[in-house]
């Protein structure tokens, strides 16, 4: 019994990361990151993903108070900002946010001051989807691993 | 255990990753590999002139880390290949054919490069290295503190308009590799003797009058073997251990804190380079290292009495013992001596306590990276040091961490190294003719003589 509902759960689990790929939001180097998780190391990838949410979160608040700051003009600083913000998630494979940080940071460089506002809020919006979808799987996984028993299942 | 290469960031809180690069490649000479997300040409070129020994776009995929050990090797051949051409081919000739085939002619690409970048890089006649202009930069070496010697501020202090701060860096690289050699040599001549403390006892009378003024420099410290019993009361080998430890304190990190032991009388502690065989290029020295060391120790307690050191890290040995195994550590260039370039790593001050690999900010994640060193404790590092400069550091040494700040180096040491550099030719007998210094180093012999 215990069995089964583990197993529906990492079906569940594989749907939605199948899902996530589809759509784009992740891509082959979230699979990399899974496969660093072993049993030295457990929780590897929600650890990573939570350091990644932290770090998004200052970056973007960051940006924010850039960009809506009537004064502003340092858009040097601001690409520095995309740049980090690229550079962490490309490394977990969060694709899509990425790409809004590609096209941010063009606008950035033109100085394109309406075009980083809009560039600011669609990464907005597609961190926070990024984020419901990665903590559903997370908890997805928690589900299945008390469902599988204490027993520490090692492949995803 | 030693570093043999470093993968690090480019944009990070604490420090910027070009700055690392100048203090990890050119002052350590440990290959360092960038990573970053910028993706644009004049980045990345910008990055190699520098002296990056290979550019990592983000993301990083497991298997572009999983082939960086050609980087060590390909560097450790073209020293090799610099300094003993012979032994450089049988460590090709230890491959199989097609690698080795491969290595050799990367090892070929390589030397094109570099001579390729310095012609292009400095855009001018190749500087020559005139004994008036080494003088200089040996004087220069010598106002700087331990822990700051940088191209840059070399080439500030030494004004000299024709020069680039690529050309001091090189030079300096060189100088120390010629220290090396001299040390490795000398080291050499040493294990073959057994303990009469001759030599030791000479020094530490200060019977040489360059002894008396390199109280603030480490000298070669003869605790068990003699280095060339036949020299030992001659003048001779004082100057030349004279001569080596004024720029050899600058071989090591740029931290070592030589003029710390301005405070402590006559004993001075020596760098010696345990490591017999020339061609080592470093890969080999922690061993030995650490076995000196182990000896050195109760030596070095009684020497130390006026050290000081700033705790960043853990470090059960008193600070005495800290410095010897700084000494030899940061000789080698372990990770430990990170903890020694002291106020600008405040950040190595937390993260290395447990001398784990730091981690790295989210910008760059630890992931990828986790595919070469143990998952387990880059995972526990990841936790701690949020957010901070990532350094790959691929090996570890043990917890030693010292952080030692100096004062700045007596000046008359520069003309006491100048009074014995006609006496080191006798002892150079090293087989590299080609080398820039040791030309130099005879011309300034024939200049004074």
């Amino acid at each position: 019994m215990l069995g089964l509902g583990a197993e529906r759960l990492r079906a569940d689990m594989n749907r939605l990361l199948a899902l996530l790929f589809h759509q784009g939001v992740l891509d082959e180097q979230f699979l990399q990151l899974q496969q660093l998780q072993d049993a030295t190391s457990p929780n590897f990838v929600s650890e990573v993903v939570n350091i990644y949410f932290n770090e998004s979160e200052k970056l973007l608040r960051n940006l924010r108070g850039l960009l809506l700051d009537r004064e502003f003009s340092d858009y040097k600083k601001m690409g520095i900002h995309l740049n980090q913000f690229m550079g962490s998630s490309s490394s977990i494979g969060a694709k899509r946010v990425r790409n809004v940080c590609v096209a941010f940071r063009a606008a950035s460089e033109q100085n394109n001051r309406p075009g980083c506002l809009r560039g600011l809020e669609l990464l907005e919006h597609e961190y926070c989807y990024l984020k419901n979808k990665l903590h559903e799987l997370f908890h997805l996984e928690q589900q299945r691993l008390l469902a599988a028993g204490v027993r520490y299942p090692m492949q995803n | 255990m030693k570093t043999d290469i470093v993968i690090t960031d480019i944009c990070m809180p604490d420090m910027d990753g070009f700055r690392l690069l100048e203090i990890i490649d050119l002052e350590m000479d440990i290959p360092l590999i960038m990573m970053s997300a910028y993706d644009r040409i004049d980045n990345i070129m910008r990055s190699v002139k520098h002296g990056v020994r290979d550019y990592l776009v983000k993301p990083v995929e497991m298997k572009e880390l999983k082939n960086k050990w050609q980087q060590v090797i390909r560097k450790t051949i073209f020293d090799l290949n610099k300094l003993h051409p012979t032994s450089a081919e049988l460590v090709g000739n230890s491959l199989p054919p097609n690698k080795r085939r491969d290595k050799l002619i990367e090892q070929e690409d390589e030397t094109n490069i570099l001579s390729h970048w310095e012609s292009s890089a400095h855009k001018k006649s190749r500087v020559t290295w005139t004994a008036d202009l080494h003088k200089k930069f040996v004087d220069a070496l010598q106002q700087l503190e331990v822990n700051k010697v940088f191209s840059k501020k070399m080439l500030e202090i030494m004004n000299e308009p024709e020069l680039s701060r690529g050309n001091i860096a090189s030079h300096l690289q060189k100088y120390r590799i010629l220290l090396n050699k001299q040390q490795a040599r000398r080291s050499q001549e040493r294990d073959k003797n057994t303990g009469t403390n001759r030599t030791f006892g000479h020094l530490h009378n200060g019977s040489s009058i360059a002894l008396s003024d390199t109280q603030g420099l480490p000298v070669i410290n003869n605790y068990g073997s003699d280095p060339g019993s036949s020299h030992a009361a001659s003048k001779t080998l004082c100057p030349e251990q004279n001569f080596l430890p004024s720029p050899m304190s600058y071989q090591t990190p740029p931290t070592m804190p030589i003029s710390v032991l301005g405070n402590v009388p006559q004993s001075p502690i020596c760098l010696a380079n345990p490591h017999p065989q020339p061609e080592s290029n470093g890969m080999k020295f922690q061993e030995i290292s650490q076995r000196r060391q182990m000896a050195n120790h109760s030596e070095m307690s009684s020497h130390m009495s006026k050290f000081e050191a700033s705790q960043s890290g853990p470090s059960s040995s008193p600070p005495s013992s800290a410095f010897a195994e700084v000494v030899f550590e940061a000789y080698c260039c372990p990770p430990a001596a990170f903890n020694l370039i002291g106020i600008d790593y405040q950040m190595l001050g937390d993260a290395t306590t447990e001398m784990l690999p730091i981690s790295q900010p989210a910008d760059s994640l630890v992931g990828p990276l986790q595919a070469s060193s143990p998952g387990h404790r880059e995972e526990k590092s990841l936790e701690t040091s949020n957010g901070r400069g990532g350094l790959d550091l691929c090996k570890q040494t043990t917890g030693f961490s010292c952080d030692i700040q100096g004062s700045t180096i007596d000046d008359s040491m520069g003309n006491d190294q100048m009074m014995f550099l006609p006496l080191l030719d006798n002892h150079n007998s090293y087989s590299s003719p080609d080398d820039d210094i040791s030309i130099m180093v005879k011309q300034i012999a024939k200049m004074v003589s």
